[in-house]
């Protein structure tokens, strides 16, 4: 990660921002199995994302998020990373 | 009947010359429609193999009446080609991004590989052909021939210039022809289409069925708009034609070329910035192609999104609550027309007959019968007993709507699925629907003259799905927030309140006679009370007939104060409700009972744990017993239910004098700049902060005065405060002080320079000056009270109309967005194109309709049930 | 007859992970260990409890097929009826100006750039969060301060072309600032070809040549920010609890979080954009539903959460927030005829026609245009058949 994140505020920690973390391939192709969906037809994240670049999420990556769920306490929910 | 199909996709492109000429059935070519006989000429805009649409006719072409023939399309060859206007800016981005001698994109090779590679496989490649384009557009020599590039201009509406010279539609077409197919993609063309088909050499002409001629009364023919725009094109094309022909000067066949392509780009859209829109000779404005189809009222939201069904009536509607809230009274003279296809089998043989020998003459009899061959008979005409007689299963009666039929009942504006649900019809006489008053918050219907739909669903799978998904009962509970929308209203908690509060004794006779109101059997506890001989029951004792025996239930009701230290079971108020095994034992039942939208306790507890079947039961027999209550104890209101002793009169004067004296104080520490502004605000707007502060205080004053002797013995105030209808607020503005009117949120200060009205000096800041009503509505408002009512009143009514446009397209604007989103088996919620929106719906998989105000599983009720207390 | 203990309480309960969410987990294994300790729990009613507490569950699930994003719309749509127009003064801080009822959650789902008020809560680290005057002090430093906050009077002198700025004393004591600081500053924006005198707390600022020019200039100093932060305009400081905590008018999230004395971990903003850009998409998800929750619920409507958790989704499944609308989720539909059939019909005909775009019709308005049943619903059960021989043949 160049200079750029230096200078630039690191988004994880706060309240809005829940947990982020990359998939490794294998897991990610579980994603896919389990949801018998393409990459496309998962919700998107941008690799531009400042959580996406704070984790290092490279386009073609699915991300993984821990959401703090409003209603079931704890959700899981997945992101493919895209260009821009 | 014929054989269904199922379109399965759509696909748009253009129409090349040659297609046009291979689906028309005939060149058009002359102006004139009809001769004198009022025959369709041949050749011309009316031509037969058009099809048709006045009856007793048949088409040429496929040789079917107006009923089945489609229509079939024409064309006209055109003298010179002229420009498609919609996609005039489409030429001008293809003509600067193309080289003007080769037709190639203005690319070089490795940005044109490079290009091509990002579009590969993309869904919507076509964004990045919007960056090829930018970059061709600024291209000087073309990369791949090296010619020059000459600066083309594009001239609105339809004039395109290459340097110095124009470009006449046919060099366009050449140029465009050029354009070679592998570039199209990088232009924003899909390879089926070639550009040069922009240029329109051949237009289509649409069949008459999609512009039918009307005879007016006075047999007068009247053409529809697109005809007379294709008459006056062919006229045109006529006249350039024999010009050419006769080798007439190049200006005259320019001008008619021109205009050639104004009728042609008027033909298209009459909506084109810089040309003068095409009219009718009476001067209104042309309706053609392009405004068809835009718009509300346009083909697609007026025609194919929205569209006239048949099986259906509209009436205005009238309340009826002795119907059950999930039927619907529909008057004999709408059941006498509307139909239910009914299905002859062994069953009902003998009954469908009987339909069928009644047929239209009486009610309920049968309209139509139809053989297992597909034949319809008409029952007006029809020998109807050797129809009755040659009936047997297979056969399909067309039957009048009876009692019992599943119908959709529908009010609009139809914000939420609850605005259209199916109910039980019951045939009465009158003219207007009727419905229980339970269903009116869903519909928002009130009686006022308002107008409501019904449908009747004709097969059995739509009436079974009508039936279980749709019907009253099951819409309860609300998917908004997952608590009951349908429940009490109005007098049946002013009823329910009069029956339940403790003074109520009623001898045998009136016990059994509200019973049997309420519709059920008038089986009777052990009187609550013996006076001298005589038995009494207490109205809590007839509620609680209508209770499960295992409910237990403590809340605090609506007329409860909030006293600081509540005496709960003590409370002489009997604000303090205990329902012990299906008795209630203390307390009064109010809107915090059962009323819809409130809190009610009671009803909510009977819906969610006794189910809807046993809740239906319930508030169908409530509220026929409250109502009854009502009307056999007495209650009515009247303006003398605002009145105040004269003490208390002068009590609220005191305190307006007070109030009215204190913003004089407050104005002379403004004069006199001594005023502490408030952070953040200047003096003036803390000067008036403050004072409308003190204005409310004294309205909130004088109606604590007038609340003293506003108490649950009046009938006003027990509407009010059981939750019937009306607020305390509503009878403090009637009997003592209406209070400050305002517009914007401001006391009223707009009108002349410092003043309102011209009976106030200039600047006055006063309380009577700025719109502060002291008058209360009973006693009535003063000339310039009444004036500043009005003001306020206005806005009111502004502010409603202009949020019922707000909203409304706010709504569209999210069911639009929202619309294709469904839950999947795997509980994931997709889009129509299997996009996942969400893993697990609402992250719990709850369906909010399905939970308790939002709380899928209630652990702590659980817990109590199976273990017992202590769980809260 | 004694009662489990509760380590089997809370092994039992945790069985149910996977099974139940996990907020009921929780709230079950605190309800039933709280009970425990009062009244015994015989190991057969522990396993009543767990086994209706499933099923209770169970029949709370959505039904394949259901129409949630409709019903979703409807829910947030419908009480849009009964919301104000009118832009109230904020419950607790009355001087903030903030949006509420319907303009509010328009602008929410419009994702309009600047919210009409825009509103920054910002929370302070430690030593500032518990001491008023530190905190005013951060304040002072965000509220922006422009010349025109600081001039009782401002001349223009036609004779010499210049401009006469009168400072007022007690507004500059306000804002500790000096004439020369503002000499300072203004030097620096103006450049060095302007000339400026000071003379105790008037300026004379010496540049232009034409009366337009001057004019223009005048404007300009007017608007020249000298210090805080950009577009805050007024600030306040209350306490919240134990802690004091600025609230903002303005908002310029970027700015406020690179400040000392920030809390850069509770402070937010209510313009979703900026979170966007700076929390990224996650974030922006949970300010929509936090913002159009709030919004709705300050009006006293009750909106199930879920229904704004599927609206917020819909707004940021394609990794930016996109408007509900035509510049956003309806102007991307897939299908032609739902597009041409919300707005703009004639464009996204055109369009499709060039692309040689392919309808599948497998939405809602396609299918109600085309006369198909609706892919919702009891209309999205197909029967499959499987195509083996029969027995017969
Ligand atoms: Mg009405
Ligand atoms: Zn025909
Ligand atoms: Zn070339
Ligand atoms: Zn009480």
């Amino acid at each position: 990660m160049g200079g750029r994140m230096s200078e630039e505020l690191d988004p994880r920690g706060h309240v809005l921002v829940p947990e982020h973390r990359v998939l490794s391939k294998e897991e990610g192709e579980e994603v896919l199995r389990r949801y018998r969906v393409k990459p496309h037809q998962l919700p998107l994240i941008k690799s531009s994302d400042p959580v996406a670049r704070a984790i290092g999420a490279k386009p073609g990556d699915i991300v993984e998020i821990k959401r703090e769920s409003f209603t079931a306490g704890r959700a899981l929910a997945y992101r493919y990373v895209v260009e821009g | 009947m014929r054989p269904q199909r199922v379109i399965e996709s759509i696909r748009f492109s253009l129409l090349s010359p040659d297609e046009i000429r291979k689906m028309s059935v005939t060149s058009v070519v002359t102006a004139d429609t009809y001769d004198e006989d009022g025959f369709p000429i041949e050749r011309g805009l009316m031509d037969r193999r058009l099809g048709v649409v006045e009856p007793g006719l048949t088409c040429r072409t496929c040789g079917g009446g107006p009923k089945d023939c489609p229509g079939h399309f024409g064309h006209i060859e055109l003298a010179r080609p002229v420009i498609h206007v919609n996609y005039v800016e489409t030429i001008f981005e293809l003509l600067q991004s193309t080289c003007r001698k080769c037709g190639r994109i203005l690319l070089k090779e490795e940005e044109r590989e490079r290009l091509l590679q990002e579009m590969e496989g993309k869904e919507e490649w076509w964004k990045v052909s919007e960056k090829a384009v930018q970059t061709a557009k600024g291209r000087q020599e073309c990369p791949h021939c090296g010619e020059e590039q000459e600066e083309v201009k594009f001239e609105k509406p339809f004039t395109f210039m290459e340097g110095k010279g124009r470009l006449t539609p046919s060099d366009i077409r050449t140029r465009l022809e050029r354009i070679r197919t592998e570039d199209l993609r990088l232009l924003g063309l899909d390879p089926s289409v070639r550009p040069e088909w922009m240029v329109l050499q051949v237009l289509l002409v649409p069949p008459v069925t999609v512009r039918p001629s009307i005879t007016l009364e006075t047999g007068v023919r009247s053409e529809d708009d697109l005809t007379h725009k294709l008459v006056d094109i062919i006229r045109i094309n006529q006249r350039l034609a024999e010009n050419m022909e006769a080798g007439a000067p190049h200006l005259i066949v320019e001008d008619l070329w021109e205009l050639l392509q104004y009728h042609v780009a008027t033909y298209f859209s009459n909506e084109i910035s810089g040309v003068p829109p095409a009219r009718h000779r009476s001067g209104r404005v042309l309706r053609t192609l392009g405004q068809r189809l835009k718009g509300k009222e346009g083909r697609f939201r007026g025609n194919l999104s929205g569209k006239r069904v048949d099986f259906s009536a509209r009436a205005v509607i009238s309340p009826d609550p002795c119907l059950k809230f999930d039927e619907v009274g529909v008057p004999e003279y709408v059941a006498r027309v509307l139909t239910v296809r009914s299905r002859v089998t062994s069953f009902n043989l003998e009954e469908m007959r009987e339909l069928v020998r009644r047929g239209t003459e009486q009610y309920p009899g049968a309209q139509w019968v139809i053989s297992p061959d597909g034949k319809r008979y008409d029952l007006r005409y029809a020998d109807r007993e050797e129809l009755a007689q040659k009936l047997e299963p297979g056969y399909v009666v067309e039957r009048n709507l009876r009692d019992g039929d599943i119908v959709l009942f529908n009010r609009q504006p139809s914000l939420h699925r609850m605005s259209i649900m199916a109910h039980r019809v019951r045939v009465m006489p009158g003219h207007t629907f009727r419905l229980n008053l339970c269903v009116c918050p869903l519909y928002n219907a009130d009686f006022d003259g308002d107008e409501m739909n019904l449908h009747v669903p004709q097969s059995e799978e739509a009436q079974v799905e009508a039936m279980i998904l749709m019907a009253v009962q099951n819409q309860i509970i609300s998917p908004r927030f997952g608590g009951p929308i349908i429940g009490g209203i109005q007098d049946h908690i002013t009823g329910a309140y009069l029956l339940t509060r403790k003074e109520t004794l009623l001898d045998r006779e009136k016990a059994c006679q509200l019973l049997m109101q309420a519709g059920v059997e008038p089986v009777l506890p052990e009187p609550a009370v013996v006076r001298e001989g005589v038995e009494y029951w207490t109205g809590k004792q007839l509620f609680s007939v209508l209770l499960p025996k295992d409910l237990n239930l403590t809340y605090r009701a609506k007329i409860c104060e909030g006293c600081s230290r509540c005496k709960e079971e003590e409370c002489e108020k009997e604000a303090y409700v205990v329902i012990e095994n299906g008795e209630l034992k203390r307390g009064v039942i109010d809107a915090h009972a059962y009323k819809a939208l409130d809190k009610c306790e009671l009803w909510d507890r009977m819906v969610k744990e006794y189910g809807v079947e046993r809740a239906s039961e319930f508030l169908n027999h409530v509220t026929r017993l409250s109502i009854a209550a009502a009307e056999m104890l007495g209650f009515t209101t009247s303006i003398d239910d605002e009145d105040i002793p004269r003490i208390a009169k002068e009590r609220i004067e005191e305190k307006i004098e007070d109030a009215k004296k204190k913003v004089r104080e407050l104005i002379e520490a403004y004069n006199r700049e001594e005023l502490e502004p408030l952070p953040g605000r200047s003096l003036r707007e803390t000067l008036e902060m403050r004072i409308m502060e003190a204005l409310a205080e004294v309205r909130d004053r004088a109606g604590q005065v007038a609340e003293k002797h506003l108490t649950l013995s009046n009938p006003a105030v027990i509407m009010a405060r059981t939750g019937a209808r009306g607020s305390m607020l509503n009878l403090t503005q009637m009997a003592a002080c209406v209070g400050q009117q305002s517009v914007r949120g401001e006391r009223l200060n707009r009108g002349y320079v410092g003043r309102v009205l011209i009976h106030f000096k200039s600047e006055d800041l006063g309380a009577e000056a700025r719109g502060f009503v002291s008058s209360s509505y009973k006693d009535g408002l003063k000339p310039l009270e009444f004036f500043f009512h009005a003001a306020g009143g206005r806005e009111g009514l502004v502010d409603t109309a202009v949020r019922t446009a707000q909203s409304g397209y706010m709504q569209r604007r999210l069911i639009n967005a929202l619309q294709d989103l469904h839950v999947e088996y795997d509980g994931t919620v997709r889009d129509d194109r299997g996009v996942i929106v969400q893993f697990l719906y609402g992250e719990d998989g709850a369906d909010p309709m399905r939970t308790d105000n939002g709380k899928a599983v209630r652990v702590d009720r659980l817990v109590e049930k199976i273990i017992g207390g202590g769980a809260k | 007859m004694t009662g489990v203990s509760p380590e089997t309480i809370r092994s039992e309960v945790r069985k149910l992970r996977g099974e139940v969410p996990d907020s009921v987990v929780e709230e079950l294994e605190r309800t039933l260990l709280r009970v425990g300790k009062e009244r015994a729990i015989t190991a057969e009613a522990l396993q009543r409890v767990i086994e209706a507490v499933k099923e209770a569950h169970l029949s709370s699930l959505v039904e394949p097929g259901e129409a949630v994003g409709t019903v979703a719309a409807q829910s947030i749509g419908e009480p849009g009826t009964q919301m104000t127009l009118r832009t109230f003064h904020y419950a607790g801080v009355a001087e903030l100006n903030v949006t509420l009822g319907l303009p509010r959650l328009i602008e929410i789902l419009d994702t309009r750039r600047t919210p009409s008020a825009a509103l920054m809560t910002v929370y302070l680290e430690p030593p500032y969060s518990k001491d008023k005057d530190k905190a005013r002090a951060i304040a002072q430093e965000i509220e922006m301060t422009t010349v025109e906050d600081l001039i009782s009077e401002m001349e223009t002198d036609l004779m010499n072309m210049q401009l006469l700025l009168s400072l007022s004393r007690s507004r500059l004591r306000q804002k500790e600032l000096t004439p020369s600081k503002v000499k300072e500053v203004l030097s620096r924006e103006l450049g060095p070809k302007v000339e400026i005198n000071v003379e105790e707390t008037k300026l004379r600022i010496k540049a232009a040549e034409s009366l337009s020019e001057l004019r223009r200039l005048a404007a300009r100093v007017r608007k020249i920010k000298l210090k805080g932060v950009k577009d805050v305009t007024k600030v306040v400081v209350k306490k919240e609890g134990e802690e004091w905590v600025i609230y903002t008018e303005g908002s310029n999230f970027a700015e406020i979080l690179k400040m000392k004395g920030v809390d850069k971990k509770r402070t937010t903003t209510n313009n979703i954009r900026e979170i966007e850009e700076i929390l990224g998409i996650e974030a922006a998800r949970n300010a929509l539903i936090r913002e159009m929750s709030s919004t709705l619920r300050e009006q006293g409507l009750e909106v199930d959460i879920r229904h704004i958790m599927l609206v917020a989704d819909m707004m940021t499944v394609k990794g930016e927030v996109r408007q509900i609308g035509r510049h956003g989720v309806s102007g991307e539909k897939s299908s032609v005829l739902a597009r041409a059939a919300f707005e703009i019909t004639l464009k996204h005909l055109l369009e499709a026609s060039l692309r040689g775009e392919e309808d599948r019709l497998r939405g809602v308005t396609e299918s109600i245009i085309t006369g198909n049943p609706i892919p919702l619903g009891t209309g999205s059960v197909r029967l499959v058949m499987q195509g083996g021989r029969s027995e017969r043949e």
